[in-house]
C-alpha cells in the first residue's frame, strides 16, 4: 500500500475534490483505505470526475482485452540450444555454478560435448592431405634409398612414409616367402618389422629409430669388412 | 514472504541444481513475457528473441540469484531492460501494428461477412485491439511499460518500480500519464471502450469496496 500524502496531492481537477493522479491509484488498489473512501465519496458528487475514472477503467480493460501471442512451438527448443551454447562458450558460468552449489548438473553436459569435440578434431586430423608431410619426410630423410630394400620389379624412390610402408612387407612371415626377400639380411628384416608396426601417424617421429637403425647396419658392414679383411 | 512466492520456490530449487525446476518457470511465464515483449517492441520476431535472452539470462544468474523480490518482477526486470536497449538501437526497425493495417485487413472482410454476426463481431474486436496496440505505441516506451506491468500484469506500484528500476513515485506518475493518453487517444479515435469493458479483470478492487 503506498503512503499517504495529500499534501503533495494538489487538485488537478478542480471542484472534484480529488486529484486526477488518485483516480489511477484507486484504480489500482493503491490508495489507503480511508483515503479511498473519501475520492469515492467525492465522485458520487462529481459525474465529470466519473466519466473520467470510467475512461480510465477502460484503457486497463482493452489492454488487458489484447490476446497474448502463442508461444512458438520451437521457442523452448531454442532456447535450450542457447543455453547449451552458452554453457558451451562460457565455461565459467558452469564452473561457478558447480562450485556455488556443489551440483553435478553443470558437469553432465561435458563429457559428450569433449567427446564430440575430440572426434570432430581426430575425424579432421585424418582428413588433412599427406603430401605436406611426404615433402617434410623426403627431406629429413636422404638415407632411406641407400637401404631399403627395393623389389627387383619396382624401382621406387623411397622417400615417403607411404612408399616406405608400400615397400616394406607387412608382415614378417610374408616377407620370408618373398622370392626377392630371400637375401634380406636379419637388419633389414628387423628394420622392416619395426616399419611394420608403426601406423601413418607414427612414422614421422620414428624415423629416428629408422636412421639409428641403418647406423647400425652401416656399422656391421664395416665390421664385416675388417673381419674378411 | 517473497519464499512464499512458488516461482522463487522453483528458482531457488534450480539454484541448488535441480535443473528440471527450470521448466515450470518458462511454462508460466514464457507467454506473458512474450507478450510483454511484443506490446513493447512491436515486433513479434525481436520479442522471441528477448524471451529467449531473458530466460538465457535466468539461466545464468543461477549461481547469484538471490529472492529479492518476486520471480516475476525480477524477470520482467531483465525483459524491460532488453526491451529498452533493443528499442534504442537506431538501426533497428519498429514495425508497428497501425491503423493502416488495421483498415487494409479488417474493412474489405468487413463488408463481406456482414451476414455473420460472430465474424462481425470477431473483426470489431480484432479492429479495436489493432486501434488499441496503434495508441500504446504512441506514448513513451517507459509509460508503456509501467501502465502495462500495472494493468495487465497486475502489478502493485513498488513492484513497478523494481521492473523499472525507478521510484514508486516516477511510478505513479508514468502510469497516470499513460492512461490519461491513451484515454484521450482513444476518445480521439471514437473507440473508447463501452461500459462492459470494465472492471473485467478484478482491476478496480479499490472501487468495489
Amino acid at each position: 500500500m503506498s503512503e499517504r500524502d495529500d499534501e503533495r496531492r494538489t487538485a488537478e481537477t478542480s471542484g472534484s475534490g480529488a486529484p486526477e493522479q488518485e483516480l489511477s491509484e484507486l484504480l489500482d488498489g493503491e490508495l489507503s483505505p480511508a483515503r479511498a473512501r473519501e475520492v469515492r465519496q467525492a465522485l458520487e458528487a462529481n459525474p465529470e470526475m466519473r466519466e473520467r475514472l470510467a475512461a480510465f477503467e477502460s484503457v486497463d480493460a482493452q489492454l488487458r482485452d489484447l490476446v497474448a501471442p502463442a508461444v512458438p512451438d520451437d521457442l523452448r527448443a531454442r532456447l535450450e540450444v542457447r543455453i547449451a551454447g552458452d554453457l558451451v562458450a562460457g565455461g565459467h558460468h558452469a564452473e561457478d555454478e558447480h562450485a556455488e552449489t556443489g551440483s553435478d548438473a553443470g558437469w553432465n553436459w561435458r563429457l559428450p560435448v569433449a567427446a564430440a569435440v575430440a572426434a570432430a578434431l581426430f575425424a579432421g586430423w585424418l582428413a588433412l592431405p599427406r603430401g605436406g608431410e611426404e615433402v617434410d619426410i623426403a627431406e629429413q630423410e636422404p638415407v632411406a634409398p641407400r637401404v631399403v630394400p627395393t623389389p627387383p620389379d619396382e624401382e621406387v624412390a623411397v622417400s615417403t612414409p607411404e612408399v616406405i610402408a608400400e615397400v616394406v612387407p607387412p608382415r614378417r612371415e610374408e616377407t620370408t616367402e618373398t622370392p626377392g626377400d630371400e637375401e634380406a639380411s636379419d637388419l633389414e628384416l628387423a628394420i622392416a618389422f619395426e616399419l611394420e608396426t608403426l601406423s601413418d601417424f607414427e612414422v614421422i617421429e620414428e624415423l629416428d629409430l629408422l636412421e639409428a637403425l641403418l647406423a647400425l647396419e652401416e656399422r656391421e658392414r664395416v665390421d664385416d669388412g675388417r673381419s674378411t679383411s | 514472504m517473497r519464499e512464499a512466492d512458488p516461482d522463487v520456490q522453483h528458482m531457488l530449487a534450480f539454484c541448488a541444481g535441480d535443473d528440471s525446476a527450470f521448466e515450470p518457470l518458462f511454462e508460466r511465464w514464457g507467454r506473458p513475457l512474450l507478450h510483454y515483449l511484443q506490446r513493447m517492441t512491436n515486433d513479434a520476431a525481436t520479442a522471441e528473441e528477448l524471451v529467449q535472452e531473458a530466460f538465457l539470462r535466468v539461466h545464468r544468474a543461477r549461481d547469484r540469484y538471490k529472492p529479492d523480490a518476486k520471480f516475476s518482477t525480477w524477470l520482467y526486470r531483465i525483459g524491460t531492460n532488453l526491451a529498452l536497449n533493443e528499442l534504442r538501437r537506431p538501426r533497428r526497425a519498429r514495425p508497428h501494428a497501425s491503423t493502416d493495417d488495421d483498415s487494409d485487413e479488417a474493412r474489405a472482410p468487413l463488408q463481406l461477412v456482414t451476414d455473420e454476426p460472430a465474424a462481425d463481431v470477431q473483426l470489431e474486436v480484432r479492429r479495436r485491439a489493432s486501434r488499441v496496440e496503434a495508441v500504446l505505441g504512441e506514448i513513451p516506451e517507459r509509460q508503456r511499460m509501467a501502465i502495462w506491468l500495472s494493468a495487465v500484469e497486475g502489478m502493485s506500484y513498488a513492484e513497478v518500480a523494481v521492473a523499472l528500476e525507478t521510484s514508486e513515485k516516477s511510478v505513479k506518475s508514468l502510469i497516470h500519464r499513460a492512461r490519461v493518453a491513451l484515454a484521450d487517444r482513444m476518445a480521439q479515435a471514437g473507440d473508447r471502450g463501452s461500459e462492459g469493458d470494465v472492471g473485467r479483470t478484478g482491476k478496480t478492487r479499490e472501487v468495489e469496496r
